[in-house]
């Protein structure tokens, strides 16, 4: 016993079990939960897709859906950039300039959460609509022809896409930022001209870790995302998620929908594990 | 300097307020009262354009018995998902957090990856282990699939909380004659507890909320969001904007309640 | 539908006269004799429930069914609790969820849906459909006669039409203009964009076909893939906001649509709250179509019974068309409508209007043509 306590405070995170079966005890269960609905399925959908047709399942989907699969990417991406624009000011602000207004400012971006997703996101369509708020605004600026249309169209999703997913972008920045030494920011006026080389110098290079958390936790759940399509565009906004949700049922079809999660599971695992590796689990939760 | 505070803080209101605007859109239209009589054709299908102010969707809260009855039904589950998840993930991170072994690394990557996975791709990839065991989908695997990914949230949230407590106090009890199981209950339990609270809060409103894993592995139970998703193209009410009104508040409440009780804990300690 | 007609009926439960036969009625009057009856029929079906799958604007109060007069009426009489579900959104895609169940012989946990004749064909074909006991539908000597005979179920053994619709134009004019009198002005290029068709292969190739002077009754294959062609042809154009189901009606509600193929009692319901959209048959002609009731097999076929029976009874089925703005297929219905029902040309199409069905297509012709549609519709 007493071994242990000198180990602990030598590696200070933790000690080292006088019996070394009891962590994996404690772990058991859970881990087991884990593996058997999580890593097994993740293998069971390699299995599933290439049932009946083996890699042409892959070929195939890829080719008869090359414009939905193509436009998911670009709308994650475009979503995750517009995250960084406008997310990365707020946290900035919350973390350097709101003083005790901090931990208020913070629940205010967590908010959005405690609606019940489907229904915010519905409330996009009240905003939307042809007849709704927004229209009107952006006809009335000129920014809008009196036919024009904001529901169906690319705005649409992206914009409700951006919205739903934005906190993912501005907490672990906040995070990353809140990090920063304020001595280093306040030596730094000594070492460079202005407040914006201080920026690039010092603050930007140290909040890096919290940008790239924030832009997988928003590039990946944009990639899976079928409800923001679905609820305010058309077939022209479909993405890959549009397509699993319709054809999930149908088990013909089922190889050809594992292989597309497949293969976006595989390019999300890699992304996720080339962070680990780099800067650690810490900011991904 | 000054003229960048000042654009800091018009950005950041303009950003508030387009994260608030739905928030608002939702509580504003819970109070849509239909000008038609009842009974007419337009009620409660489509609440997009306002009508008139009225309390009517509230006071008949009870109007359409299947949401309802989804929004029940949703709660019962996060309730077992959150009593499941609650121990298994403090089980883990009371492993993680105290004990040094090797493989840790493997652990936490492993606990990490469900948080990082599209919903798309577990909900999806459990349905096919579902579909290739031949297992019937229903409540039994919406509790299955909602457990593994809150066991991650927990165990990452409680691990986060818990981190740098001084474990020494448990052998302290020990070396005094409590037993093992006195220990836990007096010491170790206090210790953790505002932790797992705050984590099992977190895992109530994730259950909730989820639509996407629950949707692929719901079979024909209908949770609220399901619900939602079902009827979506036919009946929109007001009353779903009340029950969602109504979870925004319970959160808030809780949220709040939590932040006060910790001030007050903070200030009794320092005294 | 009005809200007198609502009121009327309402007044007609509460009056007891909407008795099935004799013995309800008499119930219903305070006979004590016909009282036991009833409560024994109520007993018998209390706690028993009948779980109904139907498609949007299908019923009086269709949000909350059960505060409308058939099911109030259904409940008092039969003593069954109604579980209601708008779950139809379109025929195929009602299918495709349900196919691996009934394949599996499952039961799908509705003892009641509604669908398009020609998908009852299929269902039927693959022994989907359990048998309505004619015996526990007696009511069914109601049925038009002109729709007992179909060539997939000549005796009606597995099927009972619901409703007989009409496929036309629904615009708003304020918004377009001018006024939708054709095919040729739904086409027009000022509505780009701003128009949407069903995804019912039949509705809308059928009126493409008849816009090409082709009747759908006997239309070769290749005049229907060229119907097909002239469909993508305007949606690869972008004529097309949307290719839809029933859920056209949220875009057509918020004036989003300005002009839509619809079917025609949704629009007689949007136009409550919307009085100016307007409806209109082309005059090329116009699609129709029998929405017709099938048990499912692992149904309650009791329970499915007692439903269909109920609905097949004039008096009942009178007032629930006249509310929803379809044709009823009971004869005597007519009889227990307001002027206001006999006069609509949706419950009561005059006999001279220019309305076509589809012909029924071979599985070779079916499979061709329903994957050169959804080819054409959803790429």
């Amino acid at each position: 016993m007493a071994g242990g306590v000198a180990v602990k405070a030598k590696s200070g995170d933790g000690m080292r079990p006088s019996r070394p079966w009891v962590p994996w005890l404690l772990l058991m269960p859970g881990l087991l939960w884990l593996t058997v609905f999580f890593v097994i399925p993740l293998f069971d959908l390699g299995r599933t897709s290439l049932k009946n047709g083996g890699l042409s399942n892959f070929t195939n989907v890829f080719r008869n859906n090359s414009e939905v699969i193509g436009r998911t990417f670009v709308y994650a991406l475009i979503v995750t950039v517009l995250a960084v624009l406008i997310g990365y000011p707020l946290a900035y602000f919350i973390s350097m300039k709101a003083g005790r207004w901090k931990p208020v400012l913070l629940a205010g971006v967590v908010l959005p959460f405690f609606v019940t997703y489907l229904i915010r996101t519905l409330a996009w369509k009240i905003l939307l609509f042809g007849g709704g708020p927004v229209a009107g605004v952006l006809r009335g600026l000129g920014l809008l022809s009196k036919d024009g249309e904001i529901l169906n169209t690319h705005a649409a999703v992206i914009g409700a896409l951006l919205y739903n997913f934005l906190p993912f972008m501005i907490l672990p920045i906040f995070v990353s930022l809140d990090k920063v030494d304020r001595r280093l920011l306040e030596a730094a006026p000594d070492l460079y001209a202005n407040g914006r080389a201080t920026f690039r110098k010092v603050t930007l290079p140290l909040s890096m870790p919290g940008v790239f958390a924030g832009s997988l936790l928003t590039f990946i759940p944009a990639c899976g995302d079928f409800i923001n399509a679905e609820l305010l565009g058309s077939d022209k906004q479909r993405m890959i998620g549009n397509l699993i949700e319709k054809n999930f049922l149908k088990e013909a079809l089922r190889p050809q929908m594992s292989a597309i999660s497949f293969v976006l599971m595989v390019l999300i695992l890699v992304g996720v594990l080339i962070y680990a590796r780099l800067l650690g689990t810490e900011e991904l939760t | 300097m000054k003229k960048r505070s000042t654009f800091l803080g018009v950005w950041s209101a303009v950003v508030f307020a387009y994260m608030f605007t739905p928030i608002l859109i939702v509580v504003l239209f819970s109070f849509n009262g239909s000008k038609t009589a009842a009974g007419a054709w337009s009620q409660g299908r489509y609440n997009y354009q306002w009508d008139k102010f009225s309390l009517d969707p509230w006071l008949n809260w009870n109007q359409y018995p299947d949401l309802t009855r989804a929004f029940v039904r949703s709660i019962l589950i996060a309730l077992v998902v959150v009593a499941i998840s609650v121990v298994l993930g403090t089980m883990m991170s009371l492993a993680l957090v105290k004990y040094d072994f090797k493989a840790k690394g493997i652990v936490n990557t492993l606990l990490v990856l469900p948080l990082t996975m599209p919903e798309l791709v577990l909900g999806f990839s459990l349905l096919t282990l579902f579909a290739s065991a031949n297992i019937e989908r229903g409540f039994v695997t919406i509790i299955i699939a909602h457990v593994m990914f809150c066991v991650s949230y927990i165990t990452t949230t409680v691990k986060a909380r818990i981190r740098g407590f001084d474990w020494g106090l448990e052998e302290a009890a020990a070396d005094l004659g409590a037993t093992p199981r006195r220990t836990f209950t007096r010491v170790t339990l206090p210790l953790i507890a505002p932790g797992i609270a705050a984590a099992a809060l977190l895992t109530f409103a994730l259950s909730l909320d989820d639509f996407i894993i629950t949707y692929f592995n719901a079979g024909r139970v209908e949770t609220f969001p399901v619900r939602i998703w079902n009827v979506r193209r036919s009946s929109i009410p007001p009353q779903l904007n009340v029950f969602g009104t109504l979870i925004l508040l319970v959160c808030v409440a809780l949220a709040v309640g939590g932040l006060f009780f910790q001030r007050r804990k903070l200030a009794a300690l320092r005294i | 539908m009005t809200h007198e007609s609502l009121g009327r009926r309402d007044f007609l439960i509460k009056a007891g006269l909407l008795g099935l036969s004799g013995p309800a009625l008499l119930a219903a009057c305070g006979s004590s004799k016909s009282t036991t009856t009833a409560s024994a029929g109520a007993a018998s079906g209390k706690g028993k429930k009948v779980s109904i799958a139907s498609w949007p604007f299908y019923i009086e109060n269709d949000q909350a069914p059960k505060d409308g007069a058939t099911i109030k009426g259904f409940t008092a009489v039969t003593g069954y609790d109604v579980d209601y579900q708008i779950a139809v959104e379109d025929n195929v895609s009602f299918t495709e969820k349900y196919a691996p169940d009934l394949k599996k012989k499952k039961s799908i946990g509705f003892d009641v849906v509604v669908l398009t004749s020609w998908e009852c064909a299929n269902w039927i074909k693959n022994g989907w459909a359990a048998e309505i006991p004619a015996a526990k539908v007696p009511n069914k000597k109601n049925l038009l006669e002109r729709l007992a005979k179909p060539d997939f179920d000549p005796t009606r053994k597995f099927s009972l039409p619901y409703a007989l619709g009409q496929v036309g134009i629904a615009y708003y004019p304020d918004k377009i203009g001018f006024e939708i009198t054709s095919m040729a002005d739904f086409l027009k290029p000022e509505l780009k964009g701003k128009t949407t068709i069903l995804s019912e292969m039949r509705d809308s190739t059928g009126m493409f076909l008849l816009m090409q002077g082709v009747k759908p009754e006997t239309a070769t294959v290749d005049q229907i893939l060229k119907a097909i062609d002239e469909i993508k042809k305007y949606r690869d154009q972008g004529h097309f906001k949307k290719i839809t189901g029933n859920s056209y009606t949220e875009d057509l509600d918020l004036g989003d649509t300005w002009a839509a193929i619809a079917w025609s009692g949704d629009v007689a319901a949007i136009q409550e709250k919307k009085p100016e959209l307007k409806w209109v048959l082309p005059k090329e002609g116009a699609m129709s179509f029998v929405d017709t009731f099938m048990i499912p097999k692992g149904g309650n076929v009791d329970a499915g019974a007692a439903w269909i029976n109920y609905l097949y009874e004039p008096k009942v089925s009178g007032p629930l068309f006249e509310a929803i703005n379809y044709a009823s297929p009971v004869s005597g219905a007519g009889d227990s409508m307001t002027d206001k029902g006999k006069n609509s040309p949706l419950v009561n199409p005059p006999a001279t209007a220019d309305i076509h069905e589809f012909r029924s297509l071979t599985e070779d012709e079916t499979a061709k043509v329903e994957t050169a549609f959804s080819a054409a519709t959803q790429q």
